[in-house]
């Protein structure tokens, strides 16, 4: 069941990450980039989201020793939880006008205003 | 992070970081987060085109972080853990009952003794002063029974005992209450062993069989159907009144009548205000049948339903 979840600006930039390309998945070093949020902040809410239902994650399935690395946790919205995420995005006073130039691409190309939401 | 080197200072202040920070989670979620932070940690250190110091600033600001993350959610506590937590309130406000109802009867017993002292003769005799004593006692008892009973359901909807199961909840019930009269007895210690009419050996005899027998009534009338419960359990609380006052008169007065002689009955007048204690046990019994029984109603009524207004039906 999905829940509802306060929004506040961290929340909005990590929800407008995912909103950039909904279908991407995402890691947890990529959306601290995209957000511009440190792992303090991100985790947290990270885990909020999973817990109501908004976000979904899954290990990246490699083998470590032949990837010469550890798998990594990826991240993706719901389908139920894109809906609640474009309905939080849309429903925040603008506070400031949408940008007139390309949001400045982070780490997979997806900036925070890339929804054209400002915070 | 192990790497078959000795630990650079960074290394060594990035796992304790990482360490603290993943102790901070739930245990559930601790295995998972470690995995994961671990694995953001590689990719940080074999970042291409970084400098060593850029790297290692990186992951110490990403532990750093974690570590003193804000707003991490506990989880929900154990069930045992979730009774301790709503557990107290009830049972503290279960508690209080006898010690509110205690002094009330001792400001009765206060204005009784007043009246006494200002109206009668001083060399009135013992047995009009008893008297006057049962005269005050007993309407007030009768006042405060009554008013315990409107509390007893009042208190039941608004502060229920977290038990689901009916057993435990009168045996919580007259546990609460049984604490209070000894948090009352308690308090009265330093004013004088007789406040409440007994001696202290006579007072925990006449409490412990009160609320050993009531408890058996209550479990007992459970496995009665229907209205019966009440019949049983409220003549169970009077039974449980009756001989734990019996009983402790005949610890009080070895050399007396044996407790089930009729001739004890009359004695319950001689011990000057021991009333108290009966009239309180007696307020406690209705206080807890009605509370029981106005808990087993909320218990039965229906949960609030989770979504008041569900989203309409396309016809």
């Amino acid at each position: 069941m999905v829940e509802d979840i306060r929004i506040t600006v961290p929340v909005a930039k990590v929800l407008a990450a995912f909103l950039a390309d909904p279908t991407e998945h995402r890691y947890g070093l990529e959306l601290m980039a995209e957000a511009e949020l440190a792992s303090g902040t991100l985790y947290p809410i990270l885990n909020r989201l999973q817990k109501a239902g908004w976000v979904e994650a899954h290990w990246e399935d490699i083998d470590p020793v032949k990837a010469g690395r550890p798998a990594r946790r990826y991240y993706q919205l719901t389908a139920e939880g894109v809906i609640r995420a474009q309905a939080a995005i849309a429903s925040l006073p603008r506070v400031a006008p949408a940008p007139t130039k390309p949001a400045r691409p982070a780490l997979g190309g997806a900036g925070m205003n890339a929804t054209g939401v400002a915070w | 992070m192990v790497t078959g080197r000795l630990p650079t200072p960074v290394q060594m202040v990035v796992d304790s970081a990482l360490h603290l920070a993943v102790r901070r989670w739930p245990p559930s979620l601790r295995d998972e987060l470690s995995r994961e932070w671990a694995a953001e940690l590689h990719m940080i250190a074999h970042e291409p085109r970084v400098i060593a110091a850029v790297r290692s600033w990186r992951s110490l600001a990403f532990t750093v972080s974690l570590a003193c993350a804000r707003g991490i959610e506990k989880e929900e506590p154990a069930e045992g853990r979730s009774l301790m937590r709503t557990m107290p309130r009830p049972m503290i406000g279960l508690a209080l009952v006898p010690v509110v109802m205690g002094v009330l009867l001792a400001i009765v017993l206060i204005a009784a003794t007043i009246l006494q002292e200002t109206y009668l003769d001083p060399v009135v005799s013992f047995s009009m002063e008893a008297f006057i004593l049962q005269d005050m006692g007993s309407p007030a008892a009768v006042i405060a029974a009554v008013a315990l009973g409107l509390l007893g359901r009042r208190r039941a909807r608004r502060n229920p005992l977290p038990f689901p199961n009916p057993i435990a909840r009168a045996v919580a019930t007259v546990a609460g209450l049984l604490a209070g009269v000894l948090v009352l007895i308690g308090l009265t210690a330093p004013v004088g062993s007789d406040l409440l009419g007994y001696a202290y050996p006579m007072e925990l005899v006449y409490l412990l069989t009160w609320a050993a027998l009531f408890s058996m009534s209550l479990v007992v009338a459970h496995q009665v159907p229907g209205r019966l419960t009440w019949l049983v359990a409220g003549a169970g609380g009077l039974a449980a009144w009756y001989v734990g006052q019996t009983l402790a008169i005949a610890v009080a007065s070895p050399h007396g009548p044996p407790p089930w002689s009729p001739a004890v009955a009359p004695l319950y007048m001689t011990f000057g205000n021991s009333w108290l204690m009966p009239s309180l046990l007696l307020g406690l019994t209705v206080f807890a049948l009605t509370y029981l029984r106005a808990s087993r109603v909320e218990a039965s009524k229906p949960s609030p339903d989770p979504d008041p207004d569900p989203d309409p039906v396309a016809a």
